[in-house]
């Protein structure tokens, strides 16, 4: 019982810790981000995408398809909690509390209770979890779905009860279809459960799980054309090189644990997408792990090895955005050397190490944070775009008060952030050119700049950001 | 047919023929590869003779203890270890390498002798001295006059008889193998903070099978280093070098100290930025694939062998799996952690040369995995090895006499000994030459120790370089000896400069100067590349 409220401790703390400055960091919402957005209000309003599709598989945006998983959780959540940026990035933070107790479960299979805790402190405390929480996108959807699957293994290989084994089929199954990267990731992980399990009936109970959406995603192949691969190309490898240094770069250590993701979006560029403090954890639970008799140890080993060995055909090295999947092996493996050095014959070296390696955690951590909740807007706030949705709810909020609402031409463009915010903040505008007469009882949103003595004159500056983009009221 | 067999299946026989392969591809064409001797080598190898003829080096400083150089502060063995081989094969440029090569093939024995006293196998040990052998970087060092070599072998000979003291409980491998870990110490300035780390690590890994702790040989090793640490010190020269080199030297960590008010806050900046450094050195990319730095542009080689990828893996999943000889493998992972802290501790982002003990470490490991293959596939994993490393060695040795001779020929101040040659050949025609040693053929910087260059190629006697060496602004590497006035060129004065050849490269001439001035030059030296290196210019 005791741990169960330890576990609810966690997650609240993990809740407030995912959700603080969610708005804020990164500064501004992205395109894809809008493009799931926009959708997503739209067909929890009236059941149909931007494409005019009523509830359809993958949802067509002007650049590429996005994916079911995080996209019906961001219509159900509007429709649960109204649409808004918060609840927008929320999907995220659910998402990863959903992974924090899938993994607690997990690991409580393999490990026991103590261990399930390590593992939900471990995986709140990896950074591109913190990073990915703040994003409304789809990297972040792979974690449940690998983790059940996982889960749904080892429960297999303590009960030998295929059931387990078409849970596991439907998690993976499911998980091809909450992001692109699965396409990749998903045929390793089922060639490596078929190899893992090896007996006939229990691999066509797995294959049994899996085939409904292997179907789904053959028959979505022809009838949403370029939704499987989306806009990736395969590169032909010519030589060993061009297969071994991008798959070699993927466990390039400056990377895992120092710079993170290629791209400011997914990565500071000060942290790696674990903590330089949690190795020894990973090299000790390595070494556990090899020397177990059970083989799921190693079979966590080779996963976390292989799964991403496909993704030398797309190119792009150095993409921690991609590779979330990878995560549960981690943790696990993290959290097994954990255990062993619990197992330490030694009390003083065993103090030593967890102290040791707790303080080095936390540490490592509070740096992380502190540089992406504070530097790392300042430093990322080219990438991204103006902070709109604080504008749009101060406009809202005139709206609200009876305001007219006019906005700049150059700043009523038909981008889906803004028609997001429209739709998310319910008010209407009118777009407003320069010259034109402003009413009273108006609201105005302009660039200072761009209006001159006499259109200023009347208007009062009730709000400006750092993008210089104000908003102006006529009484 | 069979007793010839028996014969070639003996380890000493293999490890014979294995060394005899190390020496070959250490010795061969040495003079020729690489393509010229870099500053470091023309340095120790002029202050050498300098020893040996004067008992000084050429700035008049009897019997260093530090070599000042060209102000970079060299550690004393190998210079007084290139006097020997002077002696012996005189006044040539392979002297300075035959010292190099000649440890870096006694480095091969090291190995074996190593892996055999501490983990007892000798096919392993066999198959780790192989690797030794043939690894491109331990054959790129030891053509290089570097004393990393040295000092290696004899830290690998050391511990071999702490193991052999470890076993057989004579205290004369105690004492033994602590003199020449004592030894070992002055070889290379990085080695005097390794080797006692490493030192006690062995302690506390064996300590079971020390205790009782014989204290004499700890004593033994701190008499035989103490002057050592001393010097380093007490010598500011010593300190001079170390700040050189070390991490706070690198422009982008001087850039984060700037904004540190706090003592404390620099030094975590400081640590973090070493503990980023260090990491860096783990990478696949630099440790299989770039490290070494050979080409421009093209499939690069690294300090290891790409194909030992798979062995080294299966290496690590032997040694962490197998319970027995835990304190053998446990140093010998000590040992690779440690022997990449001073390349994580210098202002280079990589520097391959102070990590080669790391990477002798690792093709043990490796060896535990190619070991597995043979055990496992028996003759045909004989045949693999043998096609995957010798395309991989061919891959290499392509890449080292074909491609580094002519686009890293920048690299070790290539043609610094044509210029030289030909400085020298007019020499009595002149009343002055000048040299401007800024050079490069895409962005210009100041070779480094040109009056060296200048005096080896000219036979010039140590004995008078001391009486008439002088130096004026250090920051332009500005010397003068005989008619020597090595210097920045200012054209528009230096022009009218009567009777004097200038040699300067187009960095400090005018632009247009090839085509307005050409009947003033006399000769255009070319780098390997074929780009003009230096104009050597008659006034």
């Amino acid at each position: 019982m005791k741990s169960i409220w330890l576990v609810l401790l966690i997650l609240a703390a993990s809740f407030l810790l995912f959700s603080y400055k969610i708005t804020q960091v990164p500064p501004g919402i992205n395109g894809d981000e809008a493009s799931i957005a926009y959708n997503a209000v739209l067909l929890a309003d009236s059941g149909r995408v931007e494409a005019g599709n009523r509830f359809p598989l993958f949802i067509a945006t002007g650049s590429d398809w996005k994916q079911p998983a995080t996209f019906y959780l961001t219509v159900a959540a509007f429709k649960i909690f109204g649409p808004s940026y918060e609840v927008l990035r929320g999907v995220s933070v659910f998402i990863a509390l959903t992974g924090a107790v899938l993994l607690f479960f997990l690991a409580k299979q393999l490990l026991g209770v103590s261990a399930g805790i390590v593992a939900i402190l471990l995986f709140v405390s990896t950074p591109i979890i913190l990073i990915q929480s703040h994003l409304a996108l789809e990297n972040i959807a792979p974690l449940p779905f690998v983790t059940i699957w996982l889960w749904m293994l080892i429960k297999y290989t303590k009960k030998a009860d295929t059931k387990y084994l078409v849970f596991a089929g439907i998690a993976l199954g499911a998980g091809i279809f909450s992001y692109y990267g699965m396409r990749l990731i998903v045929p390793v992980l089922a060639a490596m459960t078929i190899v893992y399990i090896r007996k006939t009936r229990a691999v066509l109970s797995f294959l049994g799980g899996t085939a409904p959406f292997i179907l789904l995603l053959a028959w979505a192949y022809f009838h949403y054309p370029g939704a499987v691969f989306g806009n990736n190309s395969f590169i032909p490898i010519t030589s060993y090189q061009q297969f071994i240094l991008p798959y070699l770069s993927i466990f390039d250590p400056v990377f895992l644990f120092l710079k993170g993701d290629a791209t400011i979006y997914h990565s500071t560029g000060t942290t790696g997408m674990f903590l330089l403090a949690s190795l020894p954890l990973f090299v000790l639970g390595v070494v556990k792990g090899i020397r177990e008799k059970s083989n799921i140890y190693r079979f966590l080993l080779i996963c976390f090895l292989l799964a991403p060995i496909l993704y030398v055909f797309v190119g792009e090295s150095y993409r921690a955005s991609r590779l979330l999947a990878l995560i549960p092996f981690y943790i696990l493996i993290s959290t097994l050397g954990f255990v062993y050095l619990t197992t330490i014959k030694s009390r003083a070296f065993k103090l030593l190490g967890i102290v040791g390696v707790i303080i080095l955690i936390v540490f490592n951590y509070v740096s992380f944070a502190k540089d992406y909740w504070y530097s790392y807007p300042e430093r990322a706030i080219k990438s991204f775009s103006s902070p709109w949705h604080s504008i749009y709810k101060v406009l809202s909020e005139k709206y609200k008060e009876g305001y007219k609402i006019y906005l700049l031409t150059d700043m009523a463009g038909g981008r889906e952030d803004i028609k997001f915010f429209q739709a998310a903040y319910l008010f209407t505008f009118s777009e407003w050119r320069k010259g034109e007469e402003i009413l009273p009882k108006s609201a105005l949103l302009a660039y200072p700049d761009l209006l001159s003595p006499k259109e200023k004159s009347g208007l009062k500056e009730i709000y400006t950001n750092s993008f210089a983009q104000s908003i102006f009221l006529k009484e | 047919m069979k007793r010839l067999l028996r014969i070639f299946s003996k380890p000493a026989v293999i490890l014979l023929l294995i060394v005899s392969l190390g020496a070959f591809l250490r010795f061969c064409k040495l003079s020729l590869f690489p393509i010229q001797l870099s500053h470091d080598e023309v340095t120790q190898l002029y202050d050498a003779i300098s020893i040996v003829r004067t008992g000084k080096d050429i700035y008049g400083n009897k019997l260093p203890f530090i070599f000042p150089s060209v102000n970079d502060f060299k550690p004393p063995f190998y210079t007084y270890a290139t006097a020997m081989v002077y002696k012996i094969f005189g006044w040539q440029e392979v002297t300075v390498r035959i010292t190099g090569a000649f440890f870096g093939t006694l480095l091969i024995v090291g190995v074996y002798l190593f892996v055999d006293k501490l983990i007892r196998k000798k096919s392993i040990a066999l198959i780790a001295a192989g690797l030794t052998a043939i690894s491109p970087f331990e054959i790129f060092y030891s053509r290089k006059s570097f004393e990393n070599q040295t000092g290696i072998f004899l830290m690998l000979t050391a511990f071999s008889l702490l193991a052999i003291y470890l076993r057989e409980k004579k205290i004369k491998y105690f004492y033994a193998g602590a003199v020449i870990l004592g030894i070992a110490s002055y070889v290379y300035f990085a080695q005097a903070v390794i080797i006692p780390i490493l030192l006690i690590s062995f302690i506390v890994i064996f300590w079971k099978k020390f205790k009782p702790l014989k204290i004499g040989p700890i004593i033994l090793f701190l008499l035989v280093a103490a002057p050592l640490y001393y010097m380093i010190f007490v010598n500011p020269a010593t300190r001079d070098r170390t700040s050189k080199v070390f991490i706070t030297q690198d422009a982008r960590l001087a850039e984060k100290l700037v904004v540190q008010k706090s003592q404390l806050g620099k030094l975590f900046t400081i640590a973090g930025y070493s503990a980023v450094r260090y990491v860096r050195q783990f990478s696949p990319k630099y440790l299989f694939f770039e490290g070494l730095n050979m080409t421009e542009g093209k499939r690069d080689v690294g300090p290891l062998f790409a194909v030992s990828i798979p062995f080294l893996l299966a290496g690590i999943y032997l040694l962490a799996k197998d319970k027995k000889l835990v304190e053998g493998k446990l140093f010998i992972l000590t040992w690779i952690l440690v022997g990449f802290i001073p390349s994580g501790l210098t202002f280079e982002d990589y520097s391959p040369h102070r990590a080669i003990m790391a990477f002798t470490m690792l093709n043990i490991v490796s060896a535990f995995g190619i070991f597995w293959f043979y055990k496992k596939f028996g003759k045909v994993a004989i045949l693999v090895l043998l096609v995957l490393f010798g395309i991989n060695l061919g891959f290499f040795l392509k890449r080292y006499t074909l491609n580094y001779p002519i686009e890293r020929s920048e690299m070790l101040q290539y043609p610094f000994r044509e210029v030289a040659q030909y400085a020298w050949e007019n020499y009595d025609k002149y009343e002055t030459i000048v040299f401007d040693p800024k050079f490069g053929e895409f962005k210009p910087w100041i070779a480094t120790g040109t009056h060296y260059y200048l005096g080896f190629y000219g036979k010039y006697p140590p004995e008078n370089m001391q009486e008439e060496f002088e130096i004026g602004d250090q920051a332009k590497r500005e010397t003068t000896f005989g008619k020597f006035d090595i210097r920045a060129v200012y054209w528009p004065k230096d022009q009218y400069l009567k009777n004097t050849l200038i040699i300067a490269s187009h960095w400090s001439l005018p632009a247009d100067f090839e085509q307005k001035e050409k009947a003033k030059i006399l000769k255009i030296i070319y780098f390997r590349t074929t780009a003009p290196a230096f104009y050597i210019i008659k006034t």
